[in-house]
């Protein structure tokens, strides 16, 4: 009997049919279509994005760059946030999801049509808020930014997505139910709720006083903490011990990780509000929780770092265009996480508030982790479902530092100018003209950086569709080396 | 004087919330126990194998870059 790997090697040379397809190849088949489109979409929306993004950031050392009404800073600023969380964020994450659910499960996806409706009906629905908001039609509501008519639309299509997960998950054809499983299932509860009571609470029958804040805030940072941040967590628990072929180095931590997570992230979204008209109890719930956050985070640091380094594989890490991208986002989940715990703390939350400090660490979570990691799964699960090897190592070096070297020196700008601004702050000697004038180098820095990355998503975005496109080399079989 | 109509709708929404928050919280601890009884728990060594199967197995690095 032929061992796996050379039975892979035999189904790569032979040509694609229902007889000789290995399992996982016909859960890979079943989800192509699916998975396909929603991270076409998501890499369109990710160069759109953060073109804005660069659009804003110019802005704030050029403010009569593209002086027109619809893309007026706090215009162009609030499409570059809602097309990379919803557009990019979120149509990435359905892609990883649905993926990693099916494989884990080891089902088939059944009628795909109904994912691949509900993504149609997600993204044309961003296609209308995007051009609300950049009419003027925008609640002010930070991250409900779009006109409250866009919710239903948004939550059917979520559940159409979402809803494929939960039943791959009930056809499961294993016992075990592993980490990421975990991970995914209860982001996808999480999100629909957290929406729904945000949209009444705030838009629908808007609550009264400082209620609406901490809703605000609530959903604000539990969108990110309770959906994005577990399914990149749940990709790196896949993807790092797969691809170096060795199981992780603690289960019983990631099953406490687990735990420990959804038991303390949900309360910590209120330390944004630290400091204003809340009540402190719910402040000081907020910073414990923030605090608390540290076990979840270092549990999955050691297994991380545990299974990479236990037996000096960092050649394979560098060696993976997967790996590359995972273990960097792995690494900066760390770091950005105990930033955001210690900016929990009243005495440095009293300096970073209000200033580029917290956009840095916006951009740590979002790009320097979530999106890496995203990246990283891109990279595995593509030449998978089209059966098809990446045209060109080249343009994955190229991508990895441009975008690597981009968020690094965006996050180390934005950290030193913030800490620099909340200081002139607080001791009120110079005056605010002085302030803003002080910021002008840094401005121009965060510009260059938010450049870089948007190049890296730009060379992404092309071998995306290069490797679409019918010419590219065709492989086949289970899984893919580069040979 | 009765309530005015939000306020009435508010105070009917808040215990809506209220018994959202109590089926959340009766859903975690079902899971956990779930977990614990389908023997989720009971032998993590193979579980952390769980990824790995003939046609992806343990051992054999997975990804490299394309030459």
């Amino acid at each position: 009997m032929s061992s796996p790997s050379v039975q892979n090697i035999l189904n790569r040379n032979n040509p694609l049919t229902e007889g000789n397809l290995s399992r996982v190849a016909q859960i890979d088949r079943s989800m192509r279509s699916s998975v396909v489109f929603f991270a076409v979409m998501s890499a369109l929306w990710l160069v759109v994005g953060s073109i804005l993004g660069v659009i804003s950031a110019i802005k704030l050392h050029a403010p009569e760059f593209l002086n027109t009404e619809a893309f007026t800073f706090g215009r162009s600023r609030t499409l570059h946030l809602n097309m990379v969380a919803y557009g990019w964020s979120f149509n990435a994450i359905f892609a990883v999801s649905i993926w990693l659910m099916h494989r884990l499960s080891r089902v088939e996806l059944r009628n795909g049509w109904v994912p691949i409706l509900g993504g149609i009906g997600w993204n044309l629905t961003l296609v209308y808020g995007m051009f609300a908001i950049a009419g003027g039609q925008m609640t002010g509501v930070e991250w409900l930014e779009m006109p409250r008519e866009v919710a239903p639309v948004l939550g059917v299509s979520f559940l159409l997505i979402g809803l494929w997960s939960v039943v791959a998950f009930s056809r499961r054809q294993t016992t075990h139910v592993y980490v990421s499983q975990w991970y995914i299932l209860a982001a996808m509860f999480w999100l629909p709720i957290l929406y729904l009571v945000a949209q009444m609470m705030i838009l629908w029958f808007p609550a009264r006083g400082t209620v609406q804040a901490i809703t605000n805030w609530w959903f604000g940072h539990n969108a990110i903490g309770l959906f994005l941040t577990p399914v990149g967590v749940a990709s790196m628990y896949y993807f790092i011990p797969k691809v170096l072929g060795r199981p992780i180095h603690s289960y019983y931590l990631s099953v406490v990780g687990f735990w420990s997570f959804a038991l303390f992230y949900n309360w910590a979204g209120i330390h944004h509000l630290l400091g204003g008209p809340v009540p402190v109890w719910l402040q000081s719930a907020g910073i414990v929780a923030s605090v608390m956050m540290v076990i979840p985070v270092l549990v999955t640091a050691i297994n991380f770092h545990y299974t990479t380094a236990s037996a000096q594989s960092w050649g394979v890490v560098w060696g993976s265009p997967t790996l590359r991208f995972t273990v960097f986002g792995a690494m900066n989940y760390t770091l950005s996480s105990f930033a955001g715990s210690l900016m929990a703390l009243r005495d440095v939350n009293a300096v970073t508030h209000f200033t580029n400090f917290t956009i840095g660490h916006a951009h740590h979570g979002m790009h320097a982790f979530l999106t890496m990691a995203l990246f990283g799964a891109f990279y595995f699960i593509l030449p998978r479902l089209t059966q098809r090897e990446w045209p060109s190592a080249a343009l994955i070096h190229l991508h990895f530092w441009l975008c690597a070297i981009g968020t690094i020196g965006y996050v180390v700008v934005m950290s030193i100018h913030g800490w620099m601004q909340g200081m002139q702050w607080n001791a009120a000697v110079m005056t605010p003209a002085q302030i803003s004038a002080a910021a002008q180098p840094w401005n121009f820095a965060r510009t260059i950086c938010g450049s870089l990355m948007t190049i890296g998503h730009i060379v992404f975005c092309a071998h995306v569709l290069w490797m679409l496109v019918p010419r590219a080399e065709k492989r086949q079989g289970p899984t893919l080396f580069a040979r | 004087m009765s309530p005015a109509p939000v306020e009435s709708f508010w105070d009917f929404s808040l215990l809506g919330i209220f018994l959202l928050g109590f089926i959340f919280l009766g859903s975690a601890i079902w899971a956990l126990t779930w977990s614990r009884s389908s023997g989720q728990f009971e032998d993590l060594e193979r579980d952390s194998r769980a990824i790995f199967d003939a046609d992806e197995p343990e051992g054999v690095v997975q990804d490299r870059f394309p030459r």
